[in-house]
């Protein structure tokens, strides 16, 4: 399993670069790619040479365009076919329409079907495989149980999974819109409902740590680290996912894995909340 | 404007005939659960009621529910060819097109949403190659992108207007794939914090509400919860 991570910024890209990670990915600015807050790279020769840096040390370097509407069509199908001619290895996507416009202009190159794209079952990766797709960002809410055959694919797709307890939507990611009340994130705070709080039901750490060690055995790819806009908060995750996957390595049991997982997690938390109390 | 009523199998035996009259499509099912998915009895017994056309609501499946549920609308189409589905995966899309190609199809919420933002001659191109006859939005502010004539129906959901989706059940907890269906029939209010703003669990899935519904669209589906 390899590691990658999203860049919003050369901070985070050099960070990566010399701390480990195998593939990067990246946005630019004006090309949505579902990160709201913060900026991403300016311009797209900003993203070529990042591909130039990443691949002097044999990193690969992914672009995201995965949240396209209609105005910004044309500027998105340009756009990553001059990145993907001039250099970069992929692109993260989810886009129906997007796909097929590549697929016409016969642009050749990696395409990670995103984690936003309502894949749940073997056919429907099938459906975006005959679209084009060589890899696919498994939806944080598939249980491993039910990704099995996704994992398992006779199509050569390959499989990326996120650090799900450190980033982790309650609702589907690429259908929230529970931010435009406030412009915040609401999902995990307590709803009134009648004189009680009700919280979204969702999973625990420990859940999301038994779930990693099943998708890891069950031979997914990659485990990805998302954009954050905050650099410190994104480097603690890189290093925590490090440290897991080290630990998964090791050829550790589940009951094991689960509680030193734990373990290091409750210390990066620890140094969050640490960073946010001295602000 | 045609007008459908969406309503739970529990709730077939209390249609009325002025409601047989009024509405000329009853929606059974859920775009937003994978568990709630009409027996092919309630079918029968809707379209025996009466019903002029039924369309069955299908949402994103993970692999075992699709295998049920193909064998369960395999039966319902063979029985009724005029039933339309609407759906939520392309795993059954390309099952339907491959053994079912003359059934009539609609893209669910909350897949639509994708839909809703393409470029109109693009989305055109896309719902004919994969023979989609119609969308289903709650998307009011949108409907002016696709000016008829068009290629397609717009069919529009009031008064529940979507803002997530849940895969872990409001209900239950936990996500599962069998479950007593308790949900049905209900809907719960949830405050936004620090708002006066209310959203409504509805099974799986979190919705506002809407007081007015637009024009443009080529059928209303009411939801009477």
């Amino acid at each position: 399993m390899i590691i990658q991570a999203g860049a919003r910024n050369w901070s985070d890209f050099f960070y990566y670069l010399e701390n480990g990670a195998s593939e990067i990915y990246c946005a630019l600015n004006g090309i949505p790619g579902h990160c709201y807050r913060g900026k991403d790279f300016e311009t797209p020769s900003e993203i070529l040479k990042a591909a130039k840096s990443a691949h002097e040390k044999g990193v690969r370097l992914y672009m995201v365009a995965n949240e396209v509407q209609a105005g910004l069509f044309d500027i998105t199908v340009s756009t990553v076919r001059e990145m993907v001619k001039n250099g970069i290895d992929g692109v993260i996507i989810r886009d129906l329409s997007i796909l097929e416009a590549l697929k016409r202009k016969k642009i050749k190159t990696e395409f990670i079907l995103s984690s936003l794209a309502l894949c749940f079952n073997k056919e429907t990766l099938k459906f975006y495989s005959d679209m084009g797709i060589s890899r696919i960002a498994i939806p944080e809410q598939l249980l491993p149980s039910e990704a099995r055959n996704i994992v398992k694919n006779n199509l050569g797709i390959s499989t990326e999974i996120f650090l799900s307890a450190r980033e982790y939507c309650v609702v589907l990611n690429g259908f929230c819109y529970l931010s435009d009340f406030t412009g915040k994130c609401i999902c995990r705070d307590p709803f009134k409902s009648g004189h009680r709080n009700r919280f979204l039901p969702r999973p625990d750490s420990k859940e999301h740590f038994s779930r990693l060690y099943d998708f890891y055995s069950m031979g997914v790819n990659t485990l990805k680290i998302g954009r954050h806009p905050h650099g410190h908060y994104a480097r603690l995750l890189f290093q925590e996912a490090k440290a897991i996957l080290k630990l998964l390595e090791s050829g550790i049991d589940k009951k094991n894995f689960i509680e030193k997982s734990l373990e290091i997690d409750s210390k990066i938390g620890l140094i969050l909340n640490k960073g946010v109390k001295r602000k | 404007m045609e007008k459908a009523l969406a309503l739970d199998e529990k709730d077939i035996g209390k249609l009325k005939v002025r409601d047989l009259n009024k509405y000329s499509c009853f929606y059974l099912g859920s775009e937003f659960c994978q568990n709630i998915f009409p027996s092919e009895r309630s079918v029968e017994r809707l379209a025996g009621m009466g019903a002029r056309k039924i369309a069955i609501c299908v949402s994103f499946l993970v692999d075992a529910k699709l295998k049920e549920i193909k064998e369960k609308i395999s039966f319902m189409l063979e029985k009724n060819p005029n039933v339309e589905i609407i759906l939520g995966d392309f795993g059954l899309l390309t099952y339907l097109n491959k053994f079912y190609p003359n059934s009539k199809k609609s893209i669910a919420r909350p897949l639509s949403i994708e839909f809703m933002r393409m470029e109109k001659s693009k989305l055109e191109k896309f719902l004919v190659k994969h023979r989609i006859s119609a969308i289903e939005t709650d998307e009011d502010d949108l409907l002016g992108n696709f000016p008829k004539p068009r290629k397609f129906s717009l069919n529009f959901h009031y008064p529940y207007r979507f803002k997530a989706l849940q895969r872990d059940c409001f209900y239950l907890g936990k996500t599962t794939l069998n479950c007593s269906r308790k949900c049905l029939g209900k809907k719960t209010p949830l405050q936004i914090p620090g708002t006066r703003h209310i959203i409504y669990a509805l099974n799986n899935a979190y919705f506002t509400k809407k007081n007015s519904f637009p024009m443009g669209a080529d059928r209303i589906i009411y939801h009477r919860i």
